[in-house]
């Protein structure tokens, strides 16, 4: 039953990401609780949500509808199925906004702090943005751009003088802060994730369809002239940019926070269509409306289908080398390597495994190409890792031969459908040498 | 400020606009491209013999390479050609010209979006140095010209929108089709974006969102704008030459080879694809919802402010196109795009010149948006007027916003000065960038190293020898022999015969004069005498340096690489 379950409803079979390992103990390494608090939470920003703009709207369909885009948008779903810190900080920032609702001034102060202060408690890692203040990377394309203007044989003459203006490190400073907010502009990966051009790894936001209704409530709210819509529209769009530069991770986590805004601005004009006399504009309005909701389905469908083509394929290779190793007696064995190219190993180790004897557990990138493994040990990792790397992910494909030359016995492999460890290729092998 | 210190103001703008762009312009790009080449060399041909370089008499479209180019603008260069001989200047002359020119049209459009005279002005200095204006107005490309005649086109067609409001002759409206079909006899993709912005101009079709019923719409039409679609026939009339001169297959090679449905068909990713059905029967995951999603992403990624401000595909990369450090429009211009974004689509429905920019972007975009590129700037070219007026619509926003400050006299000087100084700061930025930047990071594929040094080299030695060896790895390489040696146009033409024939992609070189196309092989060619040999490849300077009367020339590219070795065998 489970497994027929599982078969249909493939995401939720979705191992745990790092995120959740880090609370996952407290919660006796039950990864549904851990999952359904993460719901709770984002059904709480979702309440916020609704009572925001349900005071200043008195609108409940516009409310409702807003709300429904958001839960059905599979961002939403992969939110509470993997990241709890990001339902977390949904849930504080929508609090935050709604009890501040009255004063602009310190809803944008306030909940600007606590999104910079959240995204640097959260993580160690540090956004683009973050990194751009240093002025390090600006020093840098200074050198950079008099060096390639320097090896022309004959440039354009240009005094130096004139250069330095705008070739110093605070005017590409300027333009390195700028390029970081431009991406916030991304209508593709807003819109267009189901057919990116880039197939870049992320996650549907709104479907293709929605960015119509977008266009059409930018006009429901221009013409409307609604101030305190308006106002708090834009003050949460100023708001998800803050997210958008400070959080450090994937592009769909940097974009949850525009979920909000943007899902008011859509079911503005899904009621201006719903309530239009306009025969032509209702009709294309409708069908638009049709194939927003027909697009949701569609990408559910394919979440289900493929998730490892939508999410971080690291929590499967892990789930696998883990398993792998958990079917075997570690007691006939001296030593586990454990490949730590993707990562901190160990953490997904004390997760699936109940013990992981830092005596036997080895959690190191290891380079078997040129010596011979070590006997009574299980080794697991990336092919490249087994027999040799390649500059450009091109392992051999005769290398589960090579491997079993080598010894290797009892050997578990998958192939990741991504390359997460680039020149080691995407077959993942478990084997033992007796 | 009066209209004669506005007049003088445009003016000194529009010049130092020109002489920006034509600063430098045989430096920079390094040297020309093959289609540049290709362009100034039938130029050439055409001026010497009346006949390009396959001896077609006055042809409508160029073979060049197979790709049947729109030959305006190599008719446009044979004067700038004549007067200043076969260079990089005057094969690009034509460009700056038509990138000058089309800034004239801008401000015309300017005039009846931006009211406040100072703001126009200063709006205009800004967008005249748009990164793409500088870019694509100093290497010699149809498609700029083609968008310097869509503008005035356009112009000319929404100058003349009311004619029969105004009880006027329609026949007033005839220089829209006229500059409408000199851009389509310059670049393909106005043949497709004209028909569809006359099309989109005489329907109106936003209009119908905002009209109770069809009868209301069907009056209105009738009555003022169906006598419009002459428009229409007359720029067909026009245009009809260059597809009786030409097989209306060969003009239409490049579509067949980029098309959005051969490449992307069957639409929805196949995993999604239910075994043992028909395609299109898919119930969950239709190729229907993936076309229309695709075709509308195509569309709107000409919109989309990331694409215009910053992000640069990989088909982008490496070509003509690319221009490092920016994508079209400036960074600060891309978000002020946003607002004006706002503004165009607030008032569209009463602003008829708001729908005029929509179409505009529509119809530009539309053949772009047919070909399997997700986003390409060089198809879309006549887009990026429209797109400015969206930025100058953003400016006149954000203007009204610093109305509170310049409400306040002193704080209000210091604000002003802030921006002016800001915006000259931006667009040093954007010349520098061109002058030299981007010929020292675009210098390889697209600007190939070598010819343009050793060529000239080649053509003073080659007198003395029998036989002139080519190694290139580019498969036109031919075409800047015969650029930058200015070869004698009769020469090529007694070789169209033996060409590779209309059709074939791929290797187009062909042996010509004493010109033999052969891979570089010293150990049998060191025996043989008089002999030339020009190798891209790796040479061993020893092996040649003991052959008694072999000599090496090393050549370099723009950016002090070896690129080519000229060989000689006495």
């Amino acid at each position: 039953m489970e497994n027929i379950f599982f078969d249909n409803f493939k995401s939720l079979a979705y191992p745990p990401t790092e995120d959740q390992l880090r609370i996952i103990g407290y919660l006796w390494g039950n990864i549904w609780i851990l999952r359904f608090l993460s719901l709770a939470l984002l059904l709480v920003s979702l309440f916020f949500w609704y009572k925001l703009i349900f005071k200043i709207t008195k609108n409940k369909v516009i409310s409702l509808t807003s709300i429904g885009i958001i839960l059905t948008t599979p961002v939403f779903y992969i939110l509470w199925l993997s990241f709890p810190f990001d339902c977390l900080k949904l849930a504080i920032a929508l609090g935050l906004m709604y009890f501040l609702k009255n004063k602009n001034g310190f809803l944008l102060f306030g909940v600007s702090l606590f999104l910079v202060v959240f995204s640097f408690l959260v993580t160690s890692e540090r956004s683009g943005f973050v990194h751009k203040l240093s002025l390090n990377d600006a020093k840098s394309e200074v050198q950079e751009r008099f060096a390639a203007e320097d090896s022309l044989i004959d440039p354009v003459k240009v005094p130096l003088k004139i250069k330095r203006m705008v070739y110093n490190k605070y005017f590409i400073e300027y333009k390195e802060i700028i390029g970081e907010i431009i991406p916030f502009f991304d209508t593709e990966s807003l819109f267009f994730q189901e057919i990116h051009p880039l197939e870049q790894k992320s996650v549907v936001i709104f479907v293709w369809p929605e960015v119509f209704l977008l266009i059409g409530g930018i006009y429901v709210l221009a013409k409307d002239k609604n101030k305190k819509l308006n106002s708090l529209i834009l003050v949460i769009l100023f708001l998800s940019l803050v997210n958008f530069l400070f959080d450090p991770f994937i592009t769909f986590r940097k974009f949850e926070l525009i979920l909000f805004p943007l899902s008011l601005v859509i079911s503005m004009a899904i009621w201006q269509i719903w309530k239009s006399k306009m025969i032509f504009g209702k009709t294309v309005g409708g069908l638009i409306v049709l194939a927003s909701f027909y697009g949701v389905v569609a990408n559910h469908v394919d979440l289900n289908k493929r998730p490892d083509f939508w999410l971080d394929n690291r929590p499967y290779f892990y789930e696998f080398i883990f398993s792998s190793i958990k079917e075997r007696n570690l007691n006939d064995f001296n030593k586990v390597y454990v490949t730590s190219l993707v990562g901190r190993s160990e953490n997904y180790c004390k997760y699936y495994l109940d013990n992981c004897d830092q005596n036997k557990f080895v959690f190191n990138s290891f380079e078997l190409k040129e010596i011979k493994p070590e006997k009574k040990s299980i080794y697991a990792g990336f092919a490249g890792e087994f027999i040799g790397s390649n500059f450009k992910n091109n392992i051999d494909s005769d290398w589960l031969t090579l491997i079993k030359d080598k010894g290797f016995t009892s050997l578990k492999t998958v192939n990741l459908r991504d390359t997460i460890a680039y020149k080691f290729g995407n077959d993942v092998i478990v084997g033992e040498v007796k | 400020m009066s209209k004669k210190i506005e007049k003088v103001i445009v003016g000194v703008i529009i010049v130092l606009s020109f002489l920006i762009k034509i600063y430098g312009l045989a430096k920079s790009p390094p040297s020309v491209n093959f289609d540049e080449a290709a362009l100034g060399y039938n130029a050439y041909s055409i001026l010497k013999t009346g006949k390009d370089e396959y001896g077609n008499f006055l042809p409508l479209s160029l073979r060049s390479f197979n790709d049947y180019k729109p030959a305006l603008y190599a008719y446009l260069s044979i004067p700038f050609i004549a007067v200043m001989g076969l260079n990089e200047t005057s094969t690009r002359m034509v460009s700056a010209v038509a990138g000058t020119v089309s800034l004239v049209f801008l401000y015309f459009f300017l005039k009846e979006l931006v009211k406040n005279k100072n703001l126009r002005l200063l709006i205009f200095g800004i967008l005249a140095f748009e990164p793409w204006r500088m870019h694509f107005s100093r290497v010699s490309l149809e498609a700029n010209l083609s968008a310097c005649f869509f503008v005035m086109g356009s112009w000319f067609l929404y100058k003349n929108r009311n004619l029969i409001k105004q009880k006027k002759n329609i026949f007033k409206a005839i220089l829209a089709p006229i500059f409408f079909s000199l851009a389509a006899y310059s670049y393909h993709g106005a043949r497709a974006a004209v028909p569809a912005l006359i099309i989109l101009f005489v329907f109106d079709p936003l209009r119908f969102f905002f009209v109770r019923n069809f009868k209301e719409y069907k009056k209105w039409f009738l009555k003022f704008k169906a006598k419009y679609l002459w428009l229409l026939v007359f720029f067909v009339l026009l245009i009809m030459p260059v597809f009786l001169a030409n097989k209306s297959s060969q003009v239409l090679t490049r579509f067949r080879q980029e098309n959005v449905f051969y490449r992307y068909s069957p639409f929805t990713p196949k995993e999604l694809l239910v075994d043992g059905k028909s395609v299109w029967l898919n119930l969950t995951n239709n190729p229907i919802y993936y076309f229309l999603g695709i075709m509308s992403g195509h569309m709107l990624s000409y919109f989309s402010p990331i694409n215009l401000g910053g992000r640069v595909y990989a088909w982008v990369k490496g070509g003509v196109q690319y221009i490092p450090g920016f994508s079209m429009l400036g960074w600060v211009e891309t978000i002020i795009f946003v607002f004006g974004l706002v503004s165009l689509i607030k008032n569209i429905k009463v602003n008829f010149k708001n729908r005029y920019i929509v179409y505009w972007m529509l119809a530009s975009a539309a053949p772009a948006a047919l070909t399997w590129n997700w986003f390409h700037p060089l198809r879309s070219m006549n887009l990026y007027p429209a797109m400015e007026l969206i930025v100058a619509l953003g400016m006149v926003k954000i203007a009204k916003i610093l109305d509170i400050f310049w409400a306040k006299k002193k704080i209000g000087k210091v604000v002003n000065f802030g921006i002016v100084s800001f915006f000259i700061l931006s667009i040093l930025f954007v010349i520098l960038n061109e002058y030299n930047y981007v010929a020292a990071i675009t210098h390889g594929e697209y600007q190939p190293g070598g010819f343009k040094e050793g060529v000239r080299i080649l053509a003073q030695m080659q007198d003395k020898y029998d036989k002139v060896v080519i190694d290139s790895p580019h498969a036109q390489s031919y075409i800047f022999f015969l650029f930058y040696q200015s070869l004698d146009p009769k020469i090529v033409q007694a070789y169209a015969e033996k060409r590779p024939a209309p059709g074939i992609e791929g290797n187009l070189n062909f042996d010509f004069y004493k010109y033999k196309f052969a891979k570089y092989d010293w150990p049998n060619q060191k025996n043989e005498s008089k002999i030339l040999i020009w190798v891209s490849s790796e040479v061993v300077e020893k092996e040649i340096k003991s052959i008694p009367g072999a000599n090496l020339i090393w050549v370099s590219n723009a950016v002090r690489e070896k690129a080519t070795a000229i060989i000689s065998k006495e």
